[in-house]
């Protein structure tokens, strides 16, 4: 990563980090705000609500209460206690609950039975306990023919002026209607949940019912005033929670996954009374307007956010723009200068540290290009003063014995004929074999000034390696004066190594590492030719059992003209060096005093292969 | 001054010519409200008025010529000859002959109970019934309305609809929404006193005293448990003795197969509630097939409600729900439902429904209604009616009650109450009677005002 | 001491006489509670039983215990010994009836066992009428048949009945009415649904004018001949019926009563509409006047002077027509559709005896005065157990013939009763 990739991260991410710090304290804040407005409504509709129920509970009784006070009832009910008979009034609830518009509504005698009943005609004659209870209003579950059961809110009323007294048990059914009749603010769902199960005796404490009584909560039975409510198995935990305690209860219900799809329910039991639960009113309000409040505002935060981080990165990318640039106009001046150009210059633009540093390099690179320069020149002349002296060294080499031998010519021209034709082929022999060794120096160092351009080919490392041993394993084992022969052993893999390069340079290559590695074992031994194809690489390796090299032979083996043969000219490993090194490949040689030593080429794969 | 004035009007009124009672006026119009079918068969009201049997029943229930003018029992009642009045025309002034009779009497045959005889054909100007059973009440039995006489065919031989008759009217159709008859100048009883009978069907009871309270209606029904309301409002009533038997019938399915099960039902039924209250004491609580007055040995079968014996009949025996089917009108599913209440009590679980639309019936609440007077003969149609096909032979006390045991103990029907048949009637109807079985006797019935 | 004695040795021997009178007497009860401990004992066999009566009847509750010792002394004859609670064995007897007849029903328990036996017994008599008023009216059943009676005439020895379509002929001996003859009417018209007929004496005692719709009959007799006899004409016609005829006598003895009684009585005809059953209001003799269409009518005869003609209308008006005026008579709420005349010779001499509702049950007769245009009752109603069909004056004058349609037990066919209503003054 680049320091301007790094000022821009930082700045941006100190910004973002910033924005998001702020608009997470807002954004709770306001989500805080939020639910305690919405939870205070909630309370308030929910009271509301309960104030009109019971607004509702007292129409009931004051239904009761008129049906009771009319003058027919009045007479009928008297008639009833002083004919002791009831028949004539079986039809008479049906009558007055329609009239009345009750849904329920029984006529019960002095002793308790029931004398009439709208909503099961046939039960008259029948105990009603109800007609006892002088609480206002209360909840019952009224059975009706054929095993329905309904729940009810009832009022027990005694009809005025008959001794003993007839009472009236009426009532209406909480039902989808009574909870359409309610009013329900907008966003509001009552509905109700109601049990199946029949009504407790009376008098039954309701806390010795066992809980494994409890009917399992079915969904289906959650009513609303339009029909069973949707994702009523949501409602389970605060229903149960409800029916469990008795008590009312309040939680946030998600209805789907959505969160603008909650709602704040509260539970009210509705009890007997017994005080058992008969049924579970839920009043539900709807956060749909919170949530969505809310999610605006998050909305706006994030895109405010946004913009702002987005500003930020924008800002940042400039600022850094601005800071690195000089920077990296010094870095790449440096790595220029690095890569060799040493006269890289870099703008300066400012007076600050960057500006300075600016001048310093510019100052730096100028000196360096005029020591350079110097240096250059002073390696070239030293190059060619270390030429020049190996050059001489040499040709001083053979030239001495040159001298020699045209000096014994000179002296030898004294002496007889015969004489002098000895000594004459014999320094001519030598002449010969010193100009050839001089014609071998010069040749070799003309080769080394002069390397040939390699001519590129795709050919197999084997290949190479089998040319190489073919050519020089006959020689080794016929030529060698030594009693024990070299040995050629290969070691080559047997898996294609494309190589993408000058086959004869190549050759050349490891012929001299050959021809050393023969020079190496004088009294025989194995030279080694192996070679692997390693993973972007192909790796040759020139190994002999020879004397090995010390650390310091190694340092400065490829060094031009240095040899560690008494004949040579110390050209041949610089060579090789020159031919790998042409190939973009590396030599290293690795070796232990009397242990032999390793040449080993690194030469990159070719993608083609043979 | 008004004391005086007060005195003349009272002597006014009290030498106000008052007007006797006269001899039937022949004339007018009689109009008949009923709340079901005047053609439901057997009993609709509409086929005594076309109609004839060959026998009738006059007002104690005894069987008495009609189309046929005597007859004669042979060979112990196993064979009967019926010889038929003379001079005897169909409305559509075709002559009654005994090829017709036997025509008529072939096709009135219920799939149900079949005929009481095996065989029917003519003989000269007589009819012969015979039977491999005796038959020991086949003139009572040729009263009822499923064996009127009626003209199959025209002279043609083509076929015509079933409501030509030889009786006092005949139809002449529906006219402004009232099934009418005009009265038939030459029936053999004598023309009838009125000269049109309009009746009105499918009129609610509340509408039907509507029409009576503003004189758009002669006659109109009255429901038993409304007898006492009827009584209160003064209408003029004409009720019969208990003459329609309310059971309940038991099916023999295989969910009631059990006696024991069956059994269980009679004694959990609560006779004395449905009497009191939902036909407010107006029915006699029965056990028996036949009332008290018939017989005078209904006393004999229990009416006790008992619920433990009920309980130890049914054991612990599991039934699955039964459908008890009743017919629409209120009353008779108010009793349907007390019964499944009081059913409920003896551990069964009954669901009531109505019985035109209910596809299966355990139980079912019926009305059977008295043929005739007599026990023997009207025993033995009502066990007809229930599907039991068998001969009453025994005409004793005793022999009846041990024929009437011996099918009660099977509990396929279970007796509950009597009701009477009423009816009310407007000011100008006159000399209307009830039959041994309830149904207003219309043919004699003449109006006041008519001129 | 020797007085209390006697008048104690009276009662006793009075006591005895009771007692010996009401043993010897037949109760009964012997018979049916005799077959009944018979057919009880062969289903208990021999031993000992409880046995308890109730009443389901309209039997008194005071012969209860007479019947409860019978049967005990039946059954014990029978080998089965009555005792308290201890046995097991019950015999449950039950006095019940049916609309025909008395039952007595024996329920015998042994065990878990119960079978049942029956008894029949008679259906008890009607209570008699009592009677109230100025004159009391007794009613006398002279002859009852099924068929359709339209009118009767009694003569010495033998009585003529008017039905629908023919005219039978009856004799009276000593074991009743034996019918002698029926001739047809001839009915040519279509009968009617309330067939009337009237039929009246000659004025010689020795035959009989008939009236039926559409036909007149004449018959004549001798009153030594056996009415097989008789002979009789009809013919079709439409002449007017005579609807008053002065009492005849049917015997010498008394024919000078029956002049006085004549002075004035001339006999009325009135046309008869046969369709609808009623006289058309044209009637000969009444200077010109026309009468409403009416059903009956009578003549009354409160002086030489003074006859006029009584006429129930089809309106149910009853009208006098009296030197040629119409008046209404009031206090006739409870008048039914027949009237006539009786000459008992009680408080005024004659009254007006009228049938009242026409119900089946509960017709009567009753006798009024008619003093002026008001009808005062003169007696008690004379419940005559039907309907009264016809009425109209005997020829001599004293008593009112009636035809009514008896309300018959359920199993019975209709009854149609001939009867006399006479008068004795109280």
């Amino acid at each position: 990563m680049n320091l301007r990739q790094k000022l821009l991260l930082l700045f941006s991410l100190t910004v973002a980090a910033a924005v998001a710090a702020v608009a997470w304290t807002v954004l709770v804040r306001i989500r805080l705000v939020f639910e305690q407005r919405d939870q205070q409504e909630t309370a308030l509709f929910v009271s509301q609500f309960q104030r009109e129920f019971q607004h509702r509970s007292a129409e009931v009784a004051a239904a009761v209460d008129h049906i009771a006070a009319s003058e027919h009832v009045r007479a009928m009910a008297f008639e009833i206690v002083q004919s002791g008979d009831a028949a004539p009034y079986l039809t008479e609830a049906q009558t007055l609950a329609q009239d009345a518009q009750l849904d329920f509504l029984e006529i019960v005698g002095a002793d308790g039975n029931v004398v009439s009943s709208a909503q099961w005609p046939a039960r008259f004659g029948y105990p009603e306990p109800a007609a006892e209870l002088t609480t206002t209003t209360f909840l019952k579950r009224e059975d009706l023919p054929n095993g329905a059961s309904a729940l009810g809110l009832f009022a027990a009323r005694p009809i005025r002026g008959a001794e003993p007294a007839v009472h009236l048990v009426g009532g209406k059914r909480l039902d989808q209607s009574f909870l359409a009749d309610l009013p329900a603010a907008p966003g509001m769902q009552i509905s109700l949940y109601s049990d199946a199960g029949a009504n407790p005796s009376p008098g039954t404490d309701p806390s010795t019912v066992p809980s494994a009584n409890f009917a399992a909560f079915d969904p289906a039975r959650l009513l609303s005033a339009t029909g069973p409510v949707t994702a009523a198995a949501r409602y389970q935990s605060l229903i149960d929670s409800a029916r469990k305690t008795g008590l009312p209860a309040s939680s946030i219900l998600y209805l789907t996954d959505h969160r603008e799809d909650s709602v704040n329910a509260t539970a009210i039991p509705l009890k007997s009374e017994s005080g058992t639960v008969l049924a579970v009113l839920t009043v539900s309000i709807s956060r749909g307007g919170m949530v969505e409040a809310q999610q605006h505002i998050r909305a706006i935060a994030y895109g405010v956010a946004a913009g702002g981080i987005l500003f930020a990165i924008i800002c940042s990318l400039w600022i850094a723009a601005r800071v690195s640039r000089p920077i990296e106009q010094l870095a790449r001046a440096a790595e220029q200068v690095a890569a060799g150009n040493w006269e890289t210059h870099v703008p300066e633009r400012s007076r600050d540290e960057v500006g300075q540093l600016a001048r310093s390099f510019n100052h730096m690179t100028a000196q360096l290009t005029s020591q350079r320069e110097q240096l250059i020149q002073t390696e070239r002349v030293a190059a060619w003063r270390e030429l020049a002296r190996r050059l001489a060294h040499e040709l001083k080499n053979p030239l001495f014995p040159l001298q020699l031998t045209v000096e014994n010519l000179v002296r030898a021209r004294a002496l007889p004929p015969n004489e002098f034709d000895e000594v004459f082929n014999e320094s001519t022999r030598t002449l010969g074999m010193e100009i050839a060794n001089l014609k071998t120096i010069i040749s070799r160092f003309s080769d080394f000034s002069k390397m040939p351009k390699p001519e590129l080919e795709h050919v197999d490392a084997k290949g190479v390696i089998e040319r190489v041993r073919s050519l020089y394993e006959t020689t080794a084992a016929t030529s060698n004066p030594v009693p024990q022969p070299i040995r050629f052993e290969l070691d080559v893999s047997p898996e294609p190594m494309p190589l993408h390069v000058d086959p004869e340079l190549l050759h050349r290559a490891l012929s001299n590492l050959v021809l050393n590695a023969m020079d190496a074992m004088p009294d025989g031994g194995t030279l080694t030719l192996s070679a692997n194809p390693l993973a972007n690489h192909i790796e040759i390796r020139v190994s002999d059992t020879g004397a090995g090299l010390t650390p310091e032979e190694c340092e400065r083996l490829f060094t031009p003209y240095y040899t560690t043969k008494q004949h040579g000219t110390g050209l041949g490993l610089a060579i090789v060096q020159s031919v790998i090194a042409d190939h973009s490949g590396t030599i290293a040689v690795e070796s232990r005093p009397a242990g032999g030593a390793t040449f080993v080429i690194t030469l990159p794969k070719s993608s083609l292969e043979v | 001054m008004l004391r005086q004035v007060v005195i003349s009007c009272l002597i006014a009124l009290a030498v106000l010519p008052a007007a006797a009672r006269t001899r039937p006026h022949y004339g007018g119009t009689l109009r008949i409200e009923v709340e079901g079918d005047p053609w439901k068969v057997p009993d609709g009201i509409a086929w005594s008025l076309v109609h004839d049997g060959l026998t009738r029943m006059d007002s104690n229930g005894t069987a008495i010529p009609a189309l046929a003018v005597r007859w004669e029992t042979q060979n112990d009642n196993h064979r009967w000859q019926f010889w038929l009045r003379p001079n005897v025309q169909f409305h559509s002034g075709w002559p009654l002959k005994p090829s017709t009779v036997v025509l008529s009497l072939s096709g009135s045959c219920r799939a149900d109970a079949g005929c009481p005889w095996t065989t029917v054909h003519a003989v000269g100007t007589s009819i012969v019934f015979t039977s491999d059973s005796p038959m020991p009440n086949l003139p009572a039995l040729l009263s009822g309305n499923g064996y009127l006489i009626g003209q199959a065919e025209s002279e043609e031989g083509k076929a015509l609809p079933g409501s030509v008759g030889t009786g006092p009217f005949h139809f002449v159709g529906l006219q402004n929404g009232a099934e009418t008859f005009e009265a038939n100048e030459g029936s053999w009883q004598g023309r009838p006193f009125v000269d049109k009978i309009e009746i009105f069907s499918h009129k609610s009871i509340h509408d039907q005293w509507l029409d009576l309270s503003v004189g758009r209606a002669d006659i109109v029904e009255v429901p038993a448990e409304q007898l006492r309301v009827a009584q209160q409002q003064h209408l003029t009533l004409l009720t019969s003795p208990p003459v329609t038997l309310l059971a309940l019938a038991v099916a023999d399915s295989s969910l009631l197969s059990n006696p024991n099960i069956r059994g269980a039902i009679a004694l959990a039924v609560d006779r004395s509630a449905l009497s009191n209250v939902i036909f407010q004491k107006q029915g006699e609580v029965t056990a028996s097939l036949l009332p008290s007055a018939l017989t005078g040995y209904s006393f004999l079968f229990p009416i006790e409600r008992d619920l433990n014996k009920a309980h130890e009949m049914r054991g612990g025996l599991a039934t699955p729900a039964l459908t008890l089917a009743a017919d629409n009108s209120a009353t008779m599913q108010l009793a349907a439902q007390r019964l499944a209440l009081n059913l409920h009590e003896a551990g069964f679980n009954v669901q009531v429904a109505n019985a035109a639309t209910a596809q299966h019936k355990d139980l079912a609440l019926i009305q059977l209604t008295l043929a005739s007077g007599q026990p023997q003969s009207s025993l033995e149609s009502m066990l007809r009616s229930v599907g039991v096909s068998t001969p009453v032979i025994e005409n004793t006390p005793a022999g009846l009650y041990k024929t009437e045991h011996e099918f009660l103990e099977t509990h396929t029907l279970i007796p509950l109450l009597y009701l009477p048949r009423a009816y009310a009637v407007s000011g100008r109807v006159r000399d209307l009677r009830l039959s041994a079985s309830g149904s207003p006797l219309l043919a004699d019935v003449s109006l006041q005002d008519a001129q | 001491m020797k007085l209390a004695c006697i008048i104690a040795m009276v009662i006793g021997s009075l006591t005895g006489f009771a007692v010996q009178a009401q043993s010897t007497a037949p109760s009964p009860w012997q018979q049916p509670a005799a077959t009944l401990a018979e057919q009880v004992a062969a289903l208990l066999g021999p031993g000992q039983a409880q046995l308890t009566i109730r009443n389901l009847s309209t039997i008194p509750t005071e012969q209860i215990p007479a019947l409860r010792r019978l049967l005990s002394q039946e059954l014990k004859v029978h080998g089965v010994l009555t005792s308290g609670a201890e046995s097991a064995n019950i015999v449950r007897v039950t006095l019940s009836e049916n609309a025909r007849e008395r039952l007595l029903v024996a329920e015998v328990v042994e065990g878990d066992e119960s079978r049942v036996t029956m008894v029949r017994l008679d259906p008890g008599k009607a209570p008699q009428p009592q009677s109230a008023g100025g004159l009391t009216l007794r009613r006398q059943a002279i002859f009852t048949t099924s068929d359709q009676v339209l009118a009767a005439l009694e003569t010495p020895n033998g009585l003529v009945l008017i039905e629908p379509e023919e005219i039978v002929f009856l004799a009276r001996t000593p074991d009743g009415w034996h019918e002698q003859k029926r001739v047809g009417i001839g009915q040519t018209r279509p009968i009617t649904r309330d067939p009337r007929a009237m039929i009246y004496l000659s004025a010689d005692a020795g035959g009989f004018e008939a009236f039926t719709a559409g036909e007149v009959c004449t018959g004549s007799f001798q009153h030594a001949s056996p009415p097989a006899d008789w002979s009789v004409h009809c013919r079709e016609s439409d002449d007017p019926w005579t609807i008053v005829q002065p009492p005849v006598m049917q015997t010498g003895t008394e024919a000078q009563a029956a002049t006085q009684m004549n002075i004035g009585v001339t006999p009325i005809k009135a046309f008869y509409n046969a369709a609808r059953n009623y006289f058309t209001g044209v009637i000969n003799g009444s200077s010109g006047v026309d009468l409403p269409p009416f059903y009956v009518a009578t003549q009354l005869v409160r002086s030489a002077a003074t006859m006029p003609l009584l006429a129930g209308g089809i309106d149910g008006k009853i009208q006098t027509l009296e030197n040629g005026k119409l008046r209404t008579v009031t206090g006739t709420r409870d008048w039914g559709s027949d009237f006539a005349v009786l000459h008992s010779g009680c408080g005024t001499g004659m009254q007006v005896v009228a049938s009242g509702s026409g119900a089946a049950t509960s017709d009567s007769l009753r006798a009024y005065e008619l003093p002026a245009q008001e009808a005062i009752p003169a007696s008690a109603a004379l419940a005559m157990g039907g309907t009264v069909t016809a009425s109209w004056t005997e020829p001599e004058g004293k008593s009112v013939m009636a035809v009514v349609r008896m309300q018959a037990p359920v199993g019975q066919a209709e009854q149609y009763e001939v009867d006399r209503v006479t008068a004795s003054c109280n």
